[in-house]
């Protein structure tokens, strides 16, 4: 289920209302049957992963925590990290490492007892399962270090996995953070309702009207960039910036608007990251919840910034590019992780820049900055290494190289070459133009003001001082944008095939 | 108490808001959402001011190929035939019988209407139509196919409550059928996938078994009631029965010489078995039937790369000619 779906909309009110009506003894029942549906909604069969993943994580908390000797601590652990990272290689990762779909087809057509194991992985990625397997990590690692007491209880240990206004795109939640709030005794309270309503309202208008009208847009030329002019190359990439920030945020925004309306108050995961004047600043305002994670359980373990440069430089480098594994399995992701990667590292070595906060100098440093994360997100949208080349080569009007095309098709094992891309050069090509309509660009003008508007607090504190008319009339405003112009055609949240 | 009082009013004006707000989308933007969805809403009602009958269809209504003379179409030659009557058409590329069936829906009891015809497109009863790819294009236009008002319309389209799916897990469904769906027919015309894949041992040529299979993929499925067209024709038929209008489904010529040379009399075998579930059937309901099944020779059809009901301005004189005769006869009886 989509939080920006008909299905949620009903849904959301049914499970609220029972939520207050119900004693608060039951409440984590209703809860747990309620991210049940949630998850199911999608596809039944993949709830057993979650199941799976709890029981697991549930006995190892309890075996860690039973256990004096630390030796075998260490093996509860491994068993946890095992099975969470197995699973989570086995259905996003397998193919990416082992070769493409058809290995595996080939493989099943000799052993045809084992097709319907295989055709498991052709439903895809179950959703969320980066998501949900980074928490309870999380969650072992906490209570190895005792960072966290294990929960005795199954059901409401279920609870803090399976949470639906978290479940399927974060933030991805600590333990000792969302537990607590889960099973307090929350009261009927109006404000809840002020400042939950207020963020999902902000939250629906720029996922649907913002990210899903720029979405066409970004595909069409994304998916044939040699159709399209240089500027047209150049506007894509600027649409896909926003794109994945309203829709990412918008999704988050929602995530977090829906826990409130229950009191539960989930970690902010953005921060105005395009305001940012560094990669590292970015990644303080970015997806907070997943690069706090990489900070606390990678980063700091390998020895953060108390190593030498060299060890230093090297975790840097292991940090992002496992951040861009973690967005999905290609290469494309690697280097989009390896770029972030070494412009820390780049940053921290200019140090003149360091050393004037005058004005002229932040606003070179952000255009560097803004520019640099632009580009990066050629190779995080772009299906393959080849298709980012052709991207990059009408970016900045460069002849695309047919050779260098299809080595890199070859080496990345790339999906099948389009036939239309086959040709590269060819005066023949069609070439298309980008629409960008009025009203698409009235909303994304609107979208800025906004954001601009909120760069450093959010919607429900910032409009909760204003007076009633002021606050009616964005909500008017936001209203009707979300009725009147929200993206029509089907599209997935991003977020959700990671 | 407080508090219900503080959400009741917030709900009234909120009620209030849409209301407004409803008119002015419905004023102001709806008419640019009606040309950017291609909706047939005003073809329905230029047509049902204009007309006494109705004529849905899909692209083969009006697609012609560049060598035509005359470019008119099956509904304006039909027009021309029966000239006691007024012939409209509400076509447009790619839909069937889930979208004629909402459009009919919207017909308002009071018309003139002396008959509706309505393309049946065999093909479009095979699960590679159903799970097409336009197929959320389609029902995303279909969304305005309903009494209520436009703006709900619109943000129920924003929310994507229309019967929409990720374009893997509909190539995964048609996979499905296509490998476990019986076929009345003995290894290796099985199973659809079976018989497609049996066209590499039939054909050297590349391009010919692709073609073959082709065919196979849009022809080789069996009809029964539980197909989704069968419930969209049968819910057009109880409309019409209740709207007391005269109905005629005219089922399209294909290209059954390509069949048999392609892939074999077995394939055309279940084309007119099929067909004639669907005659039988719809007969029973009242229905005047108009079977152009193997009426259309291979010349007509101008697509030679996939199978399609595109004819030349012959075949689509074939059509419109057993349509006219069918309503003649019918007329006759009365």
């Amino acid at each position: 289920m989509l939080f920006d779906s008909l299905e949620f909309l009903l849904f959301l009110p049914l499970v609220i209302g029972l939520y207050y009506l119900l004693p608060h003894t039951w409440r984590w029942l209703l809860l747990l049957i309620a991210s049940y549906v949630f998850y199911a909604a999608w596809k039944i069969e993949f709830l057993g992963l979650i199941i799976f993943s709890t029981l697991v994580d549930y006995t190892v908390a309890l075996q860690i925590e039973k256990s004096q000797s630390k030796v075998l601590k260490k093996r509860w652990l491994s068993l946890s990290l095992i099975s969470n990272f197995g699973l989570l290689f086995l259905f996003k990762y397998f193919n990416f490492f082992v070769g493409s779909r058809n290995y595996f087809r080939d493989f099943t057509l000799s052993h045809p007892t084992l097709d319907s194991f295989s055709s498991i992985f052709e439903w895809g990625i179950p959703v969320g399962i980066s998501f949900y397997t980074f928490q309870t990590v999380s969650y072992t690692l906490d209570v190895y270090h005792q960072k966290a007491k294990a929960e005795k209880h199954l059901g409401k240990f279920a609870l803090f996995v399976s949470y639906f206004p978290q479940l399927v795109a974060g933030p991805i939640e600590r333990f000792s953070h969302l537990q607590p709030q889960i099973f307090k005794k929350h009261p009927l309270k109006l404000e809840n309702f002020q400042k939950g309503g207020r963020l999902i309202l902000y939250g629906l208008f720029i996922k649907m009207v913002i990210a899903d009208n720029l979405a066409p847009l970004v595909d069409a030329v994304f998916s044939n960039p040699l159709a399209y002019s240089s500027s047209d190359n150049w506007w894509s990439v600027l649409f896909f910036s926003i794109q994945i920030y309203a829709d990412f945020n918008g999704y988050s925004l929602i995530a977090i608007g829906v826990a409130q309306l229950m009191g539960v108050e989930l970690m902010d995961n953005f921060k105005g990251p395009y305001y940012s004047t560094s990669i590292k600043e970015f990644w303080s305002r970015w997806h907070i919840s997943l690069s706090t994670w990489f900070r606390d359980y990678l980063y700091i373990p390998l020895g953060g910034n108390r190593v030498n440069t060299q060890r230093w430089m090297a975790n840097i480098l292991i940090v992002f590019i496992l951040s861009g594994i973690w967005h999905g399995a290609n290469v494309t992701f690697i280097v989009w992780g390896l770029i972030h990667g070494l412009t820390q590292l780049a940053e921290h070595y200019i140090k003149p820049f360091k050393r004037f906060q005058n004005t002229f100098i932040q606003l070179i440093r952000w255009g560097i900055t803004t520019g640099i994360i632009g580009l990066a997100w050629v190779f995080f949208r772009a299906q393959s290494v080849a298709e980012a080349y052709l991207t990059f080569n009408q970016l900045f009007s460069l002849q695309a190289n047919s050779s260098i095309y299809l080595k890199l098709n070859h080496w990345f094992k790339s999906y099948p070459i389009p036939e239309h891309l086959i040709q590269l050069n060819n005066p023949n090509i069609k070439v298309e133009q980008l629409d960008i309509s009025f009203i698409t660009f009235t909303l994304i003008s609107l979208a800025f003001i906004f954001d601009f508007w909120l760069r450093n607090s959010r919607f429900d504190t910032k409009i909760n001082d204003k007076p009633f008319w002021i606050r009616w009339s964005i909500y008017g405003l936001l209203i009707f944008c979300i009725m009147a112009f929200s993206g029509p055609d089907f599209y997935q949240f991003i977020y959700f095939q990671f | 108490m407080k508090l219900i009082k503080y959400i009741s009013l917030r709900l009234a004006l909120l009620f209030i808001l849409f209301l407004g707000f409803n008119a002015i989308y419905s004023r102001y933007i709806f008419p640019m959402d009606e040309k950017t969805n291609g909706l047939l809403t005003p073809k329905l009602k230029n047509g049902l001011h204009s007309s006494d009958i109705l004529f849905f269809s899909a692209s083969p209504n009006s697609a012609y190929p560049p060598s035509d003379m005359d470019h008119r179409s099956m509904s304006e030659i039909l027009d021309n035939l029966l000239p006691n009557h007024q012939v409209t058409s509400v076509d447009t590329g790619a839909i069937h019988a889930g979208i004629f069936k909402l459009l009919i829906e919207q017909i308002p009891k009071e018309n003139n209407l002396n008959y509706i015809i309505v393309n049946m497109n065999y093909r479009s009863f095979g699960i590679g139509w159903i799970e097409s790819n336009l197929e959320n294009v389609i029902e995303k236009q279909a969304v305005f196919y309903k009494n209520r008002p436009l703006l709900l319309s619109r943000f129920l389209q924003g929310l994507n409550a229309y019967p929409c799916k990720p374009q893997n897990e509909r190539e995964y469904i048609i996979k499905q059928h296509w490998k476990n769906d019986l076929l009345p027919f003995n290894p290796p015309h099985q199973f659809s996938l079976q018989w497609q894949e049996s066209m590499e041992n039939e054909w050297t040529d590349t391009n010919q078994i692709k073609l073959a299979q082709y065919y196979i993929q849009n022809y080789a499925f069996v009809i029964n009631e539980n197909n989704q067209r069968v419930k969209d024709f049968d819910a057009i038929v109880k409309w019409a029965k209740t709207h007391q209008i005269p109905l005629v489904f005219n089922i399209l010529g294909e290209n059954i010489e390509q069949s048999k040379t392609l892939v074999g009399a077995d394939l055309v075998k279940l084309m007119n078995q099929n067909k004639a579930f669907l005659m039988d059937r719809y007969q029973k309901m009242g229905v005047i039937m108009v079977d152009n099944m193997n009426q259309i020779p291979d010349s007509c059809f101008y697509e030679r790369f996939w199978p399609t009901e595109h004819y030349d301005f012959t075949g689509r004189s074939i059509v419109a000619n057993a349509i006219a005769k069918e309503i003649i006869t019918f007329e006759k009886n009365q």
